[in-house]
């Protein structure tokens, strides 16, 4: 206000001034003597005001500032936040043992609407909550809330992914407690269907050779100069209830695992991993189940340019107690058996383009009467719509070898899937 | 004749210009006495360090992803393109709920606000005027440099 006021009256002194300019200028008589001194006062005056004006502008604009980063001022972080992602798509099977799947024929599905919910209270304080909705079980009732109560209602569930409340000390120490996912190779954490290149998830992670989540405590950090140049030394450090058959744990020996890496920015942006869990099982059913499983597992991801290369592989040994074996048919009991997955899969970024084409393969070995060992080809396409919103296309072909059953080996079980999803970061 | 030869000055002047990554300062609190290295900026703009010291939270404050000192920051500290930092963030998010620094897109205002924050650190084009803050490293012609 104070400086329009101030430039309305440098405008109108100007005017003034460029009028009177005009007179002398227009042929008037040539001013006298005496009036010099009035423009030099006006000069002056002008000046003055000119001054005036500058500082006033001056001020307004340092107040603005002031103002600005009163209410700007950002905390370290935002006391409460909530993104996530969602993806969904249509997808088929084709294969000889339909039994296997929930539907081999062209189906809309919805995949993952997770949420996160982060609350950060205070510096070194966080707490962090992801939950998945999902349309399963799909159930079905009598929605008792809208009219008079005949209208027919689906329900869904939800899943809890993670919610765990979390210190940070420092890059070198932190830890939280609750329910994490199991820090182990790369694809469990990243999880996120934005984040994982493909659309079909390693059996490592299907089949949970390390259980996927883990409730109980986990000691982490990172750090910088115990290896040469830019390459940092990572870790995780947990003890949980590992497998339970509930949500919680019927014994007291604990799961303990970790997980250590080794990983760079330059020249490239690549991470090496060791992971290991060592753990018991134990239920009160009938028959009782109970078994030790030792896991170990590596990986290796690595961003060179268009490129990007992920592999991992995990192994899990599982030694079943005496009599405490788990049933599987009439007469039929889980052996003793190691498990491995191995996987790689490579993508290309086609430059200047929003596309990147990977290539994936699988191996996976395990006993199963479809066959011990199961191989997987694939291919497909990321579409960069933006970083955050994505379509994936993806053609895996599965089939399966070593099968025990006589009957089963007589006719190779085969899987194919065509599946595209639509994924977008929140 | 004349003009065509003005207009190939103009082009080639603005050529060099395009071509010139712009010079930046990065600034912390007068208070601050870090002794900054690439390694350790990177960090903090990663949010890896999250406290200075081991006590004091870390406020780094990003220009917008569009701004041109933003792309030669992240390209010479952080060894990403735009759209490589704008997936960091994203996988970020989504493996740890970590969330990007913040984004001021005004220079005097990041000064300011880094005069202001005792944990703050930021960058601004080298032709911005930094009094009150102390200079901790240029980033200048695509390099590193101590100031």
């Amino acid at each position: 206000m104070v400086r329009a006021l101030g430039i309305v009256v440098v405008l109108a002194t100007t005017l003034g001034t460029a009028a009177a300019d005009d007179d002398v200028g227009s042929g008037a008589p040539p001013p006298a003597a005496s009036s010099t001194p009035t423009l030099e006062a006006m000069q002056a005056r002008l000046d003055a005001l000119e001054k005036t004006v500058a500082e006033q502008a001056t001020a307004i604009a340092e107040a603005q500032v002031v103002t600005e980063a009163a209410t700007a001022t950002p905390a370290p972080e935002p006391t409460f936040e909530v993104h996530g992602f969602i993806d969904m798509g249509l997808q088929k099977a084709f294969t000889n043992a339909p039994e296997s799947f929930p539907s081999t024929a062209a189906t809309f599905v919805l995949g993952n609407v997770n949420l996160y919910f982060t609350f950060h209270p205070t510096d070194h304080w966080s707490a962090l909550t992801e939950v998945r909705f999902t349309n399963e079980p799909n159930g079905s009732a009598f929605d008792p809330a809208n009219g008079i109560g005949d209208d027919t209602m689906r329900w869904g569930s939800s899943v809890l992914e993670r919610a765990y409340i979390q210190y940070d000390h420092s890059r070198e120490l932190g830890f939280r407690v609750g329910e994490f996912l199991t820090p182990f190779g790369i694809w469990n954490v990243d999880h996120g269907s934005p984040v994982v290149i493909a659309i079909v998830r390693p059996e490592s992670i299907t089949q949970e050779l390390f259980p996927t989540h883990q409730l109980g405590v986990d000691l982490f950090g990172e750090r910088t100069g115990l290896l040469p140049d830019r390459w940092t030394v990572g870790y995780h450090a947990y003890v949980s209830n590992g497998r339970t058959p509930g949500s919680v744990d019927l014994s007291n020996d604990k799961m303990i695992g970790g997980r250590l890496t080794a990983s760079t920015t330059r020249p490239y942006r690549m991470t090496f991993g060791l992971s290991a869990m060592y753990g018991t099982y134990a239920d009160h059913a009938t028959p009782e189940v109970a078994y030790t499983e030792l896991g170990y597992a590596a990986d290796a991801s690595l961003d060179a340019g268009a490129w990007r290369f992920r592999g991992e592989i995990t192994v899990r040994d599982i030694d079943y107690e005496m009599g405490k074996r788990l049933q599987l048919a009439a007469g039929e009991y889980a052996p003793d058996a190691r498990s491995y997955d191995a996987y790689l899969l490579a993508a290309y970024r086609i430059p200047a383009t929003r596309f990147e084409p990977f290539a994936y393969t699988e191996a996976y070995r395990t006993p199963d009467d479809a066959g011990d060992l199961q191989l997987q080809a694939s291919a497909g396409m990321t579409t960069f719509f933006t970083p955050s919103i994505q379509l994936k296309v993806q053609a895996l072909h599965a089939r399966f070898f070593d099968s025990s059953h006589f009957e089963l080996a007589a006719h190779q079980e085969v899987e194919t899937y065509l599946g595209a999803k639509l994924v977008m970061g929140l | 004749m004349r003009v065509p030869l003005a207009l190939l000055v103009v082009l080639l002047l603005a050529r060099s210009v395009a071509a010139d990554p712009p010079e930046l300062v990065v600034i912390v609190n007068a208070e601050n006495q870090v002794k900054m290295t690439p390694e350790y900026l990177e960090g903090l703009f990663l949010k890896k360090e999250r406290f200075w010291g081991g006590s004091a939270p870390v406020i780094a404050l990003n220009a917008p992803p569009d701004h041109p000192g933003r792309r030669e920051f992240d390209r010479v500290v952080l060894g990403m393109s735009a759209e490589t930092a704008a997936s960091y963030w994203i996988d970020a998010r989504i493996r740890s709920g970590s969330a990007p620094p913040k984004e001021v897109a005004d220079p005097a205002l990041i000064v300011r606000l880094v005069v202001k924050l005792k944990g703050a650190i930021a960058y601004v084009p080298a032709t911005t005027a930094v009094a009150g803050v102390r200079v901790v490293g240029r980033i200048k012609r695509g390099k590193w440099m101590t100031p």
